[in-house]
């Protein structure tokens, strides 16, 4: 949006940035006045709310404002490196936001894949619609059902028990099983939605390539692997970039939802944390150090993955 | 055109018609008609108008006509926000207390314009904590949390900017309130209102009526019923409890007993199951020589987890219970999936009716608290006396702290405690009648409901507890009329008392009950959880216990002794 075009770009070449910004702006105002909301929205609950960091430096009290309650220093960092769960919950964060990466991305490009191999039209229309339709549903009644499921009496409960032979008892009683229902949940809900993208990029592959591959003998497996998978990896580049840099704060609102004490021990990650501790038990400043420190992990992760994606493929966000 | 005037009248009559039915009897047509529209729209004039005009509805009021005149405290320009407890019978009924005809009268009296914010059903606390970090309070807020969980208790938030400081304002309007004081029996009744520096913290306290005082109101109850079909006897030692759940199941009880989580206010007031062992469930208790513990750091707590694994490994709890409610697990009782479980002397009368609908043959009987040997003694129970924890506040940030006080103080003048026990009694909706005597007595529109309402859906629809700041000695009666009402408080009284439980009237001062509460959130984070997995096996309590205890030890368990031991001095030097 901000490139000029060429000529104007040529002229300006020697001009400083402001003038030459200036120059653009006088030249296309409209695009620039369309812009100003999306900036707006950034400053206003992106950018000034990271004001808010400082109170993890203070012992901080609603009412009398940041910078009137005490000062305390890294004392809330420390708390929490000190803290007992400290351990567990950087574990639980990461291991599950992993499962999720590796269980729940492919899972819609493969969907996307069949379904777009899937000859009978009104049948793909169907199966597509049926599936992103759970994501429309709120988490709320989503994680409602799961915990009725999945009750001592629930369907999946005795699908499972009937299985491997268990007494029934409520799966959400279980640390071990936390994690893969959790996953499962998520995937169900979410893959069909997540596929649609997968299916504007297939739409927009040429179809001469497979014309060509046809006449080459290639059959339906090798067209997949040479001509539809390259074809739609800089979609799939892209949002596993986007996925990791939002990979510890997803979804963390159903993890609330779906867990209880008894399975803390695998459930509980750092937003969660911060929840509990932070406004349950009145401890803004020590729930913010917390938080920081998720959105530290976050940044990092996102650089990394940035980095190792521009050195392999050519493709990154910046 | 005239079909569609004819079509618009007809709506009309369907909308009046299904207003009254909602309402049962609650007072006149024009008054439920014109609250249902102000509730719908959401239009906080609508009920200003209504309060303002409602000269017309307002003959319903006959006890207290003539208070009208004295009691009027602003003139329609005034409204107070309370946040209150709404009853879940309500809510199918109402959209939140305002629309209770009690509520209704009372606005009428004062003047005042009340608008209500309630905790969703089902809260689990956190609602109000919400509200709190907001920062937009409302102007009354009638919750026992400032005291519980905020650190610095009232004190500390009256500091810290959040509470009002009432002292003064008390002193000089709420006269009702002086009379509660003088009149209360309790010696002890200043120490327990008034904090450390003296002012008044528990303004609008819950007052109990005599009969209610030196009473326990919570236990086990268990299916007599059922104890009859299999010959036992309702147990009393733990050996009895194991012996009367293992029947239970055996003869396929799904779930022989529901317990709740630990952290029901009630629940973890009366410490059932631990105190044989002499600890309590989730806080600092004493001990036989005066010194304060905390419970999870005690062998006493170790053996209350083995007998609970004990029991859970059996089979004979309930696998859910940690995300139960007392009355998720009353539920299960009242519906025959489980044989015994913790209750209230209320939920007792509850029972009954609920449970008989279901089984006509079901019975019950409250059970001495668990104990050792059939001759020990208990400590660790909550003894009613006086008062009760929740309190009225009135928020710093209100506009109006005088008309909260002159409020909160007609919440407790005489007519008023009479009015939110027995309802507005008008024409239309006779809850009670009076003898020469002064004896009331509820009508069958409460006890014997013609739409089959059950007791508690009549008393939040007609009568108004959210509201009530004393019980009145009466209706007390009225409501615990029943022979297992009062053979839950034989029961439950026998054996048993309060002695090793910490006064909760301890005071602080504010730096002590910030760090406790800093120490106690710090314990209960790290062990809460650790309990339930030591209760279903997740975690071996000969392997873990040791450490489990360090851990706690480093929390701070020890300081948090040394603050309470500290406080409980002064408090017996008093």
């Amino acid at each position: 949006m901000k490139k000029a075009p060429g000529t104007a770009l040529s002229r300006a070449k020697n001009d400083s940035y402001r003038k030459r910004l200036f120059k653009n702006i006088k030249s296309h105002p409209l695009l620039y006045v369309m812009i100003l909301p999306v900036i707006a929205y950034f400053v206003v609950y992106h950018y000034y709310p990271m004001y808010g960091l400082v109170i993890s430096l203070f012992n901080y009290v609603p009412t009398k404002g940041i910078w009137k309650s005490d000062f305390v220093g890294l004392k809330n960092f420390s708390d929490f490196l000190s803290d007992p769960y400290f351990f567990r919950t950087m574990r639980n964060t990461i291991v599950i936001n992993l499962q999720m990466l590796l269980f729940g991305f492919p899972f819609p490009i493969i969907f996307a894949i069949l379904l777009n191999e899937l000859a009978a039209i009104r049948l793909r229309r169907f199966t597509q619609t049926v599936t992103y339709m759970p994501h429309f549903i709120s988490s709320v009644v989503i994680c409602g059902l799961m915990l009725n499921f999945s009750g001592t009496n629930g369907v999946i409960t005795s699908i499972i028990c009937n299985i491997t032979g268990q007494e029934a008892s409520n799966l959400f009683s279980h640390s071990d099983y936390f994690q893969p229902l959790y996953v499962l949940m998520c995937i169900w809900q979410e893959f069909g939605w997540d596929s649609i993208i997968y299916f504007a990029a297939l739409s927009g592959l040429d179809p001469a390539l497979y014309e060509a591959a046809d006449i080459d003998g290639a059959n339906r497996w090798k067209k997949i692997i040479h001509i539809t998978i390259p074809g739609i990896s800089p979609t799939i580049i892209i949002l596993l970039i986007l996925r990791i840099g939002n990979m510890m704060t997803l979804g963390w609102d159903k993890i609330i939802l779906l867990y209880n004490p008894m399975i803390y021990e695998k459930a509980d990650v750092i937003s969660t944390y911060v929840y509990r501790i932070g406004l349950l038990n009145f401890q803004y400043s020590f729930a913010t150090a917390v938080g920081f420190f998720n959105s530290v992990i976050n940044f990092t992760l996102l650089m990394v993955a940035n980095t190792i994606s521009r050195k392999v493929n050519d493709t990154s966000l910046w | 055109m005239k079909k569609t005037k004819k079509l618009n009248a007809l709506l009309l009559a369907i909308a009046l018609m299904s207003s009254l039915l909602f309402y049962g009897c609650g007072g006149t047509s024009a008054e439920s008609t014109g609250s249902n529209d102000a509730a719908a729209s959401a239009t906080p004039s609508g009920s200003t108008d209504s309060a303002g005009t409602g000269t017309s509805a307002g003959g319903t009021a006959t006890t207290t006509d003539t208070e009208t005149a004295s009691a009027k405290i602003a003139d329609g320009d005034v409204t107070l926000t309370i946040f209150c407890d709404f009853p879940d019978a309500a809510r199918a009924y109402y959209t939140d207390l305002g629309d209770n005809p009690v509520v209704q009268q009372m606005e009428e009296e004062t003047g005042l314009t009340l608008e209500f914010i309630h905790a969703p059903s089902g809260d689990d606390g956190s609602y109000f904590q919400m509200l709190l970090a907001s920062g937009d309070l409302p102007d009354i807020m009638k919750t026992n949390l400032f005291e519980t969980t905020y650190p610095g208790g009232v004190e500390g938030a009256i500091e810290d900017g959040i509470l009002y400081n009432v002292t003064d304002l008390v002193n000089e309007y709420a006269t009702n309130f002086q009379t509660l004081v003088n009149e209360s029996g309790d010696p002890d009744v200043l120490r327990k209102i008034t904090g450390d520096n003296g002012s008044i913290i528990k303004f609008g306290t819950t007052w109990l009526p005599e009969t209610d005082n030196n009473k326990i109101f919570n236990g086990f109850i268990v299916r007599q019923d059922w104890l009859d079909a299999y010959g036992l006897e309702a147990p009393v030692t733990l050996d009895d409890y194991t012996n009367v759940l293992r029947v239970f199941k055996e003869n396929g009880v799904q779930i022989p007993l529901a317990l709740c989580q630990f952290n029901q206010a009630q629940f973890s007031a009366n410490n059932p199951i631990a105190s044989a062992f002499g600890v309590s469930v989730l806080d600092f208790d004493l001990d036989a020589e005066g010194n304060v513990n905390y419970c999870r750091t005690q062998d006493g707590y170790k053996e209350f987890l083995t007998v609970l694994s004990q029991w859970a490994e059996e089979g004979l709890i309930d696998t859910d219970f940690i995300s139960r409610t007392i009355s998720d697990s009353l539920k299960l009782f009242e519906n025959g999936t489980a044989g015994m479980c913790f209750a209230h002397t209320y939920n007792v009368k509850e029972a009954v009716t609920a449970g008989a609908a279901i089984d006509p043959n079901f019975k019950i009987t409250a059970c001495e608290q668990p104990r050792i040997n059939a001759d020990d003694t208990t400590h660790m129970s909550k003894i009613t006396s006086s008062i009760n924890a929740n309190s009225y506040q009135v928020s710093a940030s209100s506009k109006y702290p005088e008309e909260a006080v002159k409020f909160i103080d007609y919440l407790m003048s005489p007519e008023i405690l009479l009015l939110t026990a027995w309802g507005t009694n008008n024409e239309d909706c006779v809850t009670y009648t009076e003898d020469a005597d002064g004896t009331r007595t509820f009508t069958d529109l409460v006890t014997n409901n013609p739409d089959g309402l059950d007791y508690n859906t009549v008393r939040s629809l007609y009568m108004c507890a959210p509201l009530q700041v004393k019980y009145d000695e009466q209706m007390e009666a009225a409501q615990y009329s029943l022979d297992e009402c009062h053979q839950s408080w034989a029961a439950w009284g026998t054996n048993n008392d309060a002695a090793y439980r910490l006064p909760i009237y301890l005071t602080y001062t504010i730096d002590e009950s910030k760090e406790l509460a800093d120490i106690k959130t710090k314990l209960s984070n790290y062990s809460d959880e650790k309990v339930y997995r030591f209760i279903f096996g997740e975690e071996s309590l000969d392997t873990e216990w040791d450490s489990f205890v360090s851990e706690l030890k480093d929390l701070g368990s020890e300081r948090g002794e040394e603050i309470c031991k500290a406080a409980y001095d002064r408090y017996l030097s008093r």
